[in-house]
């Protein structure tokens, strides 16, 4: 077993580590599982639809045992290959968490087809699929994002968020010369402050809601661009249309967001006397 | 390792707005009492600048919430004085037809109580001089509209008008239990640890005989006769349905209130300067029957602007004119209830809490009225932050606003006061604690905070959690002496 690498596991780090030992066994089985039985899993699926959700269609069956069988190898390499990465994430979590991605992709590709096909043909097959991989796939992101740069309250691209926000939100000039721009670094600083009394799940929600919001352009406006790969001229419009979106959850992210950037902006003592506010006192 | 041991009559958990009295009252009675604090305790000289507050003094920073559509902001003292510290030093006695229906001690059984509180506290009405620019304009509005405002009552001594109430009083002006009720316990023997996390009550044949936790130094654990939890209406219920204490009835978590509260910011052509003076000066309780109360509220320029819709040079204009800003706001008597489960992912609770049409119809009137107001004291706009109409420039703006549907979705809420999660009650069917606040189902173990206040009183609780404290106290420091 490979030492693992500088120091004690954080919380999350454990919590993750013990996340991929479960997964490197359940994947080593589920090889074994599919070689053996897999060829069964479909027709079982079918059997329990009919009895329990007969206004489901059933999975239609593969013509022959030898297009089965081939997919099956397929299959049963992917476990193992899944089962390999948990394995060796679990030797040494900090060292070789960047294999993680390896569960996440093939996670993230199965449930999105299973949705896929769930849509053309709604049977009860690929619906257990979505509701296994999905879940295993949001669980494995959620600790795996916690245990990355566990020590760190940002990473660089979620205060190139904020910062992208505050310089639209407080571009330089007009009504008062100061920009966020200009008091970028003080700023970041007390969002780290506002940051630091958060637990371990507040924190990593603060830092999944920086990827959301920067991800909302695409997912939610179908632009083609997430917000920090737009140009500056078009993120004023797309914020405006996030702030007012018809989901109140969405409208919560852009508040939040507006406050951690507007509050540490407005603590700096220049901006606060700008708009004639004392400045005050720190202890 | 093993535990730090502690020993003493009464243990009580918690030192806000319940705990604090429970202690005091416990120690004057010659009761051996230890107070128990999650958080610091914080001097007046100690305290920072706003994002230091929310750091040092708010649980979890400041973010707390209750789950739902929209989700909620409820935030929540953590240190000395619990949410006294934080709150906004409003101070208000509850009706005597609530106290009525809550069918248990009467409004003269409490009255006494109430006046020992609010003389401790130094609750009055609050001078002209720090009423602030922000009640002067709504005074105008209301005016010319024929509707009554009047001055909040504080438990504030020598008020500098500073609007730090929520942010820790740098004057120590504020009265909150830190500076009242605990150093009162004190000075009566009663002992205090801090940075101590109670987890788990400790039971004997059915009966509480202490508590356990952990604190910096490791754990701890603490014998007494009685224990009473006051760690307020959404980590007590959560800390009960963890351990699977008290809960015969399944009541343990329900009935959650939170007077849902939403802000209405106005722009004018003067200075309004609403942050001279303090941060919540007035109210109108002209609808207090439609379960509607209006009660000022300013704050820093962070925060305000941060509420406001807009993005540019728009936006910076806006936040430039901060001055010329004015705010107020509303508070629901809720009809909705929610529900607190023990936390998960390290967080001390769950709420869920799905606000009813009914109430957001509550929420909307009171937003028509304010801009009304605002409007006739010669607001320029009035911001609602509602979807679709996050402000109104005139009358005309006001109507459809008034007409157009409106979904619990549509508005921006925040809450401060969680109540109702372990009510009291006569039926050990229906209810967690009896109105001497001990559990029906667990001897010794009482609690003192505001998940026992069985329903909505629709005015700051502060008083209401201090009243029935003080009167549980006093009766069960009869039953150990």
């Amino acid at each position: 077993m490979t030492p693992e690498s500088g120091g004690a596991l954080t919380r999350a780090e454990r919590a993750l580590s013990l996340w991929m030992l479960l997964s490197a066994w359940t994947y080593a089985f589920g090889a074994v599982f599919f070689l053996a039985a897999g060829k069964h899993i479909p027709a079982v699926i079918n059997h329990i639809a009919a009895r329990l959700l007969p206004f489901l269609p059933l999975y239609p069956l593969p013509d022959a045992a030898s297009e089965g069988a081939f997919w099956r190898v397929l299959s049963v390499s992917m476990m193992a290959m899944l089962a390999w990465a948990c394995f060796t994430v679990r030797a040494d979590t900090r060292g070789r968490a960047w294999l993680v991605p390896i569960v996440l992709v093939s996670k993230c590709c199965s449930t999105v087809c299973y949705l896929l096909m769930f849509a053309t043909l709604p049977c009860l097959a690929y619906l257990v699929g979505v509701l296994t991989d999905g879940p295993i796939f949001l669980l494995t992101y959620a600790l795996w994002f916690q245990a990355r740069n566990a020590d760190r309250f940002l990473d660089a691209r979620e205060e190139a968020v904020l910062l992208a926000v505050g310089n639209e939100l407080m571009p330089r000039g007009g009504a008062f010369p100061a920009g966020y721009a200009d008091f970028a670094a003080e700023s970041l600083a007390d969002t780290r402050r506002m940051l630091a009394a958060q637990n371990t799940a507040t924190l990593a929600m603060t830092r999944l809601a920086l990827h959301a919001f920067n991800a909302a352009p695409v997912l939610l406006l179908f632009r083609p661009r997430t917000f920090l790969a737009m140009p500056p001229a078009e993120r004023g419009p797309c914020l405006l249309r996030l702030e007012s979106h018809p989901v109140s959850l969405v409208r919560s992210l852009v508040q939040m967001i507006k406050l951690y950037a507007m509050l540490p902006f407005f603590s700096q003592p220049e901006p606060a006397r700008a708009v004639g506010h004392p400045a005050e006192d720190r202890t | 390792m093993s535990a730090r041991r502690h020993a003493c009559k009464v243990v009580v958990v918690g030192t806000g707005a319940g705990g604090a009295v429970a202690g005091a009252v416990l120690a004057d009675a010659g009761i051996d009492t230890l107070l128990v604090e999650q958080g610091r305790r914080w001097e007046a000289g100690d305290h920072d600048d706003v994002i230091g507050a929310f750091s040092r003094m708010y649980l979890n920073g400041g973010i707390t919430l209750t789950l739902g559509n929209p989700p909620i902001p409820l935030p929540l003292g953590c240190a000395v004085g619990g949410t006294t510290v934080i709150n906004s030093s409003t101070c208000f006695r509850p009706s005597e037809e609530k106290i009525a229906a809550w069918g248990g001690p009467s409004p003269a059984e409490l009255a006494p109580c109430f006046a020992e509180v609010e003389r401790r506290l130094n609750v009055h009405p609050e001078e002209e001089a720090v009423l602030g620019g922000n009640t002067r304009v709504m005074r105008r509005g209301c005016a010319a509209l024929g509707v009554e405002i009047k001055p909040l009552s504080h438990n504030i001594k020598d008020c500098k008008g500073r609007g730090r109430c929520q942010y820790g009083c740098r004057e120590g002006a504020k009265q909150s239990t830190d500076v009242t009720f605990v150093p009162d316990a004190l000075a009566a023997g009663a002992r205090l640890l801090t940075r101590h996390r109670v987890l788990n009550v400790l039971t004997r044949n059915g009966r509480a005989v202490g508590v356990s936790g952990v604190s910096p130094e490791g754990a701890f654990e603490i014998a007494a006769d009685a224990v009473v939890l006051a760690l307020g209406a959404l980590s007590t219920p959560a800390f009960l349905l963890r351990q699977g204490l008290g809960n015969a009835s399944g009541r343990v978590g329900r009935g959650l209130t939170i007077h849902p509260a939403a802000r209405v910011v106005a722009e004018f052509d003067e200075d309004v300067d609403g942050f001279n003076g303090l941060s919540q000066a007035g109210y109108i309780d002209q609808w207090a029957d439609r379960g509607v109360l209006l009660e000022g509220v300013f704050m820093p320029p962070g925060l305000l602007t941060a509420s406001l819709p807009g993005t540019g040079q728009e936006y910076k204009d806006l936040a430039a004119a901060y001055r010329r800003l004015a705010s107020f706001g509303i508070m629901v008597a809720d009809t909705t209830t929610g529900r607190v489960l023990r936390g998960r992912l390290g967080n001390p609770f769950t709420a869920f809490y799905q606000l009813n049409r009914a109430d957001a119809e509550s929420m909307r009137f009171g937003m028509a009225r304010l801009a009304e107001i605002y409007l006739a004291a010669g607001a320029k706009r009035v911001f609602t932050n509602v979807q679709p109409m996050p402000f109104l420039r005139n009358r005309d703006e006001l109507r459809r606003f008034e007409t157009m549907p409106i979904r619990p979705s549509h508005l921006e809420m925040m809450a401060f006061h969680p109540l109702g999660t372990c009510a009291m009650g006569a039926s050990p069917e229906s209810s967690v604690v009896n109105y001497d606040l001990e559990a029906h189902d667990v001897g010794g173990l009482h609690v003192m905070d505001g998940s026992v206040v069985p329903a909505s009183p629709g005015v700051n609780p502060q008083i209401t959690i201090m009243g029935l404290a003080m009167r549980a106290a006093k009766n069960l420091a009869q039953t150990l002496l």
